[in-house]
């Protein structure tokens, strides 16, 4: 073999350099929107009255921006470093790594205007509409295809395991994003979810929780395999461990999903498939937290003094924290606690601000004076830094803990004589309002921390020069190669294509076996016959409840609970839905359930109600919606909305589309009319008219034939 | 109405034994695989991040 034919080539720091600034950017926009979100739940008068910065929008502008825009980017900034370096050869285009970077930029830009304008799919963290939903695809696309030609005419013919991570997130992320973005499109804005019911809510939670696993977790553990042996200098613990971990990760994540949906009117074999899985996953998560922890062993008196190392090792932490309580919190009798409550928020800021937040900060702390040749400005502020940082995420976190244990408690408490000993849900919300402040402050510090890490990398680009073109020398793959027998690892780690073939496979098995007879039997779900599409004014206002964001507070689905049948009516049956597109049962309860809110309260108490919120309930952090009463209602949609809604099977009779507005307008006249009687005048063309129709309705259906053909 | 989409597909429960059993076959496979790779290509994929071509 000849060792002195090498070849020279140039690894480009600048699109690294800007994914990194774009992180930056993007996680301080994004923390601070959280933040305005935070102390609204305490200081309702922070939504100041206006649509565009109510809680409902900004709470889904948050977790899209942190986790799109500040998680997105840091993935990006650490593949553009890692990768090339991995396969000894530079990015495959330039061109592609900056439309990659800029669509992805625009993105987000679009993303925030539209979710503050209100336009959304109504599906958590899947809010974007589908022009947005398309260009995301497109973008995603080109990043992929930059990478896997990158490996394709790599140096280094065996891929690290790193990669491994990359190929699987890339492929998995394409398949969710493209199933749970099936929708029919109105018009530019507005779209409906081709799935309705239980199996939109199976479809969203696969999605939602493999969002999780596959944009926060698999990404993020590539980034931790690669950058902390670099920032250790040291090899990882144990590389066999890395691949079982790897595989056995994501087979097991994609079947966890059904746990979001617990006691819900999902199957129950669905459920229990959801439980087993999740359990699983302690033991590779915990593999993968202990072969990083351990990477580190002997060299803890480095960690003393690295700030880098001090940030990876509390990420790693925070991992192995957020994978043992995720199971935990799959069992049933578990989750009958903590779902709807603030103990799910708390779980995944230990795993956003500490597993995400704290990898990536430590990741530019090491990144930023190597592309910019120079030492890391002040190693006292990144210090700083790390101890605020981490009283944050305490101070986030315990407070929200605390919140969820005394709020699930105080609803299911009875009196001796068999009452609800809080039958007012909102005295369960005034008491831990303090713990909310609290909690507001912990994220405070938090931001006070990134602001220090902004300030200390500013100061070190400033006395940098930066690296654009970064030479490096590696002999060409032909002559790389060692000839060994062939294993079937190596087999795998030299065909980056039959890896990302076997990964997709591998994923899909999950998806098709929980999701394939949830859809197959959907034709034979026995649809209750007494539950009927909604009027033409109730899709309306079933409209308007989505883009208003209700669902970010409020549940639709009543489990099948004593406190929970006690406090808010019947429970929730799968055939209840089959004309929702999309569903809206929600996650979390800061205000009551409202899937039997119709005919609870007058039209003239929703009215009321949703003027001015503490008027009919003292103490409410509801905010307020005055401007439903002044806004006309937009009929002009209705006859589109109908016909889309007839496509997706919804049986409205033929040519329903072209009368539907009579219908409406009658049923808004009615409920004027009634409000007027109550001493309320409104027009009978305003958006509230269409709300509170829609209210009034929700959960009526079964009322009306009682007991029929479901259990 | 569990119990009704249950009964609406034969043998819903075969679903979880297919998955499990799944699970644990390409677990075993895996499992055999890593632990039967050399010790030297082992050492070499793990030093792979480590190994610095850059040069200034
Ligand atoms: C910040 C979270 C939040 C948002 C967003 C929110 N609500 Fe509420 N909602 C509450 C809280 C808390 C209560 C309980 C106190 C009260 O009655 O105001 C409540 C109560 C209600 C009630 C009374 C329920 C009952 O059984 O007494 C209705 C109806 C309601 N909300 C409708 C809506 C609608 C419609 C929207 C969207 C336009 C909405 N809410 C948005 C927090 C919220």
């Amino acid at each position: 073999m000849n060792n002195t034919t090498v070849d020279t080539f140039y690894y480009n720091n600048k699109l690294v350099r800007d994914f990194a600034y774009a992180t930056a950017f993007w996680g301080l926009i994004g923390m601070l929107v959280g933040l305005l979100a935070a102390f609204q739940l305490v200081y309702p008068e922070l939504n100041f009255e206006l649509p565009y910065t109510t809680f409902g929008r900004t709470r889904p502008l948050h977790t899209n921006a942190v986790i799109f825009a500040f998680v997105g980017n840091g993935i990006f900034m650490g593949v553009y470093y890692s990768l090339p370096r991995l396969l000894k050869t530079p990015m495959y285009s330039k061109k592609l790594g900056n439309i990659h970077f800029w669509g992805w930029q625009g993105i987000i830009v679009a993303a925030a205007v539209t979710l503050l304008l209100g336009m959304t799919t109504g599906k958590e963290y899947a809010e974007l509409e589908w022009p947005i939903d398309i260009a995301i695809t497109i973008i995603w696309v080109i990043f992929g295809a930059n990478m896997m030609a990158t490996i394709l005419q790599r140096r280094e013919s065996h891929l690290y395991v790193a990669i491994w991570f990359y190929i699987a997130t890339w492929v998995t992320v394409a398949v969710l994003h493209i199933v749970n973005s099936m929708e029919i499109p109105v018009n530019l804005f507005k779209s409906y979810s081709v799935y309705a019911g239980v199996q939109d809510a199976l479809v969203q939670w696969w999605y939602g929780h493999n969002a999780v696993a596959f944009f926060l977790t698999t990404p993020y553990l590539g980034l931790m395999y690669y950058f902390m042996p670099k920032a250790a200098n040291r090899p990882v613990y144990s590389y066999r461990l890395s691949i079982i971990h790897f595989w056995a990760l994501i087979f097991i994540y994609i079947w966890a999903g059904p746990h979001h949906l617990l006691y819900t009117a999902l199957p129950d074999w669905a459920q229990s498939l959801g439980m087993a899985f999740s359990l699983m996953l302690i033991a590779p998560s915990w593999g993968g937290m202990l072969n990083g922890l351990l990477t580190l062993r002997g060299a803890w008196d480095k960690v003393r003094q690295d700030p880098v190392l001090k940030f990876m090792v509390v990420a790693v932490t925070a991992y192995g924290m957020a994978t043992f309580e995720g199971p935990l919190m799959s069992i049933k009798a578990v989750n009958a606690i903590s779902h709807y409550t603030d103990w799910t928020i708390a779980h995944v800021h230990i795993g956003t601000l500490g597993w995400n937040g704290f990898l990536t900060f430590g990741i530019m702390y090491w990144l930023f004076p190597r592309i910019f040749r120079t030492k890391l400005y002040s190693i006292k502020l990144a210090n700083a830094h790390f101890w605020i940082g981490t009283m944050g995420i305490l101070f986030y976190a315990v407070p929200l803990y605390w919140a969820g244990f005394t709020q699930s408690l105080m609803w299911k408490e009875f009196t001796e004589e068999g009452f609800l000993a809080y039958p007012n849900f909102l005295e369960t919300v005034t008491q831990i309002l303090p713990m909310y402040l609290m909690r507001a402050i912990g994220g405070s510090l938090y931001v006070v921390g990134l602001l220090i890490m902004l300030y200390n990398i500013y100061k070190t680009v400033k006395q940098g020069d930066f690296l654009e073109a970064e030479k490096a020398q590696a002999p060409p793959r032909a002559l790389a190669h060692v000839h060994e027998a062939d294993h079937w690892h190596r087999w795998i780690e030299k065909r980056p294509m039959q890896l990302l073939v076997a990964s997709m496979f591998v994923i899909l098995i999950g998806g098709v076996v929980e999701m394939v007879p949830t859809f197959l039997i959907s034709s034979n779900v026995p649809t209750i016959s007494t539950v009927k599409p909604y009027t033409p004014l109730e899709l309306q206002g079933r409209d308007i409840y989505i883009a208003e964001g209700c669902y970010v507070c409020h549940s639709q689905m009543i489990r099948p609970f004593r406190d929970e049948t006690e406090r808010y009516g019947e429970f929730s049956k799968g055939g209840e839905f089959v004309y929702d597109h999309p569903f809206q049962w929600g996650s979390k309860r800061t205000g009551p359930d409202l899937h039997r809110i119709g005919g609870k309260y007058s039209d003239s108490w929703h009215y009321n109600h949703m003027l001015e919120p503490v008027s009919m309930s003292p103490g409410s952090i509801m905010p307020s919606y005055s401007w439903l009463i002044e806004d006309k209602l937009d009929t002009h949609t209705t006859a589109k909305k109908i016909r889309v809604m007839q496509q997706l099977g919804v049986p409205y009779p033929k040519g329903y589309d072209k009368i539907a507005n009579n219908d409406l307008e009658a049923q808004a006249q009615a409920i004027a009319e009634r409000l007027k009687k109550d001493n309320i005048e409104v027009e009978a063309d305003r958006e509230i008219i269409a709300l509170i129709a829609y209210l009034q309705r929700l959960g009526t259906d079964i009322k009306k034939q009682p007991k029929e053909e479901d259990e | 109405m569990y119990k009704q989409i249950l009964r609406s597909i034969a043998d819903v429960g075969v679903f979880g034994s297919i998955s499990l059993i799944l699970f644990f076959t390409v677990f075993c496979l895996v499992l055999i695989r890593v632990v039967t790779t050399k010790k030297s290509h082992i050492q070499k994929m793990s030093n792979l991040p480590l190994d610095n071509s850059m040069i200034n």
